[in-house]
């Protein structure tokens, strides 16, 4: 080799807004961990697999910036991804848990997400926060899962046993209103999305437009309607 | 007093979509009038109370193995293929598109070398995907027979660490700390599963999750490479 290698001695994170496709590191904002990957970890090591391993590393992996991660989870490491899914899940559990309003699909849905989102990993620029990528693809999955589910079953309501659902979802969100979350996974498949996106997710109506894939008009006349159904639901 | 304020517009009130004056003017009204007042406050406390929801639920403990199952054996594709292309910096790519080729006989010598490497390790890594036989169960059930070449691995991985190690003194200390933190847990799983396979070494798991974890150690080493060769 014939002289240094000028790209690779000044690191691509001192490069504004340098899209990258490789692992090398970044100066990028380093998130605060979750305190729950740990207890995660522990979860998971008595799940089955190789778990000293396993929770090992997710606990190893703790302190390692999300964008480093994403950065080997690119080439193949799914021990990276892995540790991925340990510090954002329970963001993106909550997401499907209210989307579909069923525990059982909330699973499947977030199985689909981290599924998609390792597919489509290596189209993860940087240009956002890969927590903010993968929220938005996580909607985007489980609207095209329940616009699917609905075309097939649009009889169908999310789920007709409410009391199971509030179950759940206490148990994966202890200190949850009871009455709310079965206020709100009562609501209409469409009401429920766009109120869950709008009033606790916190998009904007023109997002949400967007991602729905109807009008402005359309989705705040569904968000009126869904606040009027849960708060029907909420004097009952 | 003023008209009613409609409902639609309550709405709006709360989510912020009226001008300055309009609401303004809406708040003056709900001052003075109970009916609009009650409304507007009702819907106030439920948006209030949606937005106070927690944001994060415990997902069930087995679904990251239901994930890992689903995407073993696979790496993330790129939008062009979804096998085995190795992914350079946009930048990189643009950068040297614009500069001016000239490469000495060594250079080009080297660059050649660098590319059969890279070459054959991609090919053994594509030869490394599942392997399914007619009426064999699809990888996501994890009944898969992985076909590996060690010795192929082996020359693979040699010769990608010479070029590396070739690299090395050029490398920016970030890189080299990256390259090594990930060649060391690529490693750690390498003999994990190793020692997991003395146990049970007809576990077609263990042996997917070997040639995974091979492949995650030629394409770190690919890249570094590749790269290597880009800039020279």
């Amino acid at each position: 080799m014939a002289r240094p290698i000028p790209s690779l001695i000044a690191p691509l994170g001192e490069v504004p807004e340098s899209p990258r496709g490789d692992f090398l590191p970044t100066k990028r904002p380093v998130l605060p961990s979750n305190p729950m990957t740990d207890k995660q970890a522990h979860r998971q090591e008595g799940a089955g697999g190789i778990p000293t391993h396993a929770t090992r590393l997710l606990s190893a992996s703790s302190a390692e910036p999300l964008e480093a991660l994403v950065d080997r989870a690119k080439l193949g490491d799914t021990r990276a991804f892995e540790s991925l899914y340990g510090r954002t899940a329970e963001r993106i559990y909550a997401l499907c848990l209210r989307m579909s309003g069923n525990s059982d699909d909330a699973t499947d849905l977030v199985q689909d997400v981290y599924v998609r989102a390792w597919e489509k990993l290596t189209s993860f620029r940087g240009d956002s926060l890969f927590t903010t990528w993968l929220h938005r693809l996580a909607v985007n999955v489980t609207l095209e899962k329940r616009r699917s589910v609905g075309r097939r079953l649009s009889h169908e309501v999310s789920d007709p046993d409410l009391d199971r659902y509030a179950r759940a979802a206490v148990q994966a969100m202890p200190g949850t209103r009871v009455d709310l979350e079965r206020a709100i996974a009562g609501l209409p498949e469409k009401a429920r999305q766009v109120l869950v996106l709008r009033d606790v997710q916190g998009y904007k109506y023109d997002e949400i437009a967007r991602m729905t894939g109807v009008s402005l008009g359309t989705v705040k006349a569904q968000i009126h309607r869904a606040r009027g159904l849960v708060k029907e639901a909420l004097e009952r | 007093m003023s008209e009613h304020i409609s409902l639609e517009r309550t709405h709006d009130l709360i989510d912020g979509l009226l001008s300055s004056e309009a609401a303004e003017r809406a708040r003056s009204h709900i001052a003075l009038c109970a009916d609009c007042r009650e409304r507007h406050a009702m819907l106030s406390e439920l948006a209030t109370d949606l937005r106070s929801l927690p944001r994060d639920a415990t997902p069930p403990p087995d679904v990251w193995e239901a994930i890992s199952r689903r995407i073993d054996g696979t790496v993330p594709s790129t939008e062009s293929d979804s096998a085995d292309v190795l992914v350079l910096p946009v930048a990189t790519r643009h950068e040297a598109a614009r500069r001016r080729i000239s490469f000495t006989l060594p250079q080009l010598a080297a660059a050649s070398m660098v590319f059969a490497v890279v070459s054959a390790s991609a090919i053994w890594m594509a030869v490394s995907q599942p392997a399914q036989t007619p009426g064999q169960a699809p990888a996501a059930v994890g009944t898969v027979r992985f076909v590996a070449d060690e010795a192929a691995y082996d020359t693979a991985l040699d010769e990608l660490l010479t070029i590396v190690e070739t690299a090395r003194p050029y490398l920016a200390p970030e890189t080299l700390l990256a390259l090594d933190q990930s060649i060391a847990e690529i490693d750690a799983a390498i003999a994990d599963i190793g020692t997991a396979l003395e146990s049970d070494p007809s576990s077609e798991l263990l042996h997917s999750m070997l040639v995974n974890q091979q492949r995650s150690k030629l394409r770190v080493l690919s890249q570094v490479a590749t790269l290597t060769e880009a800039q020279s």
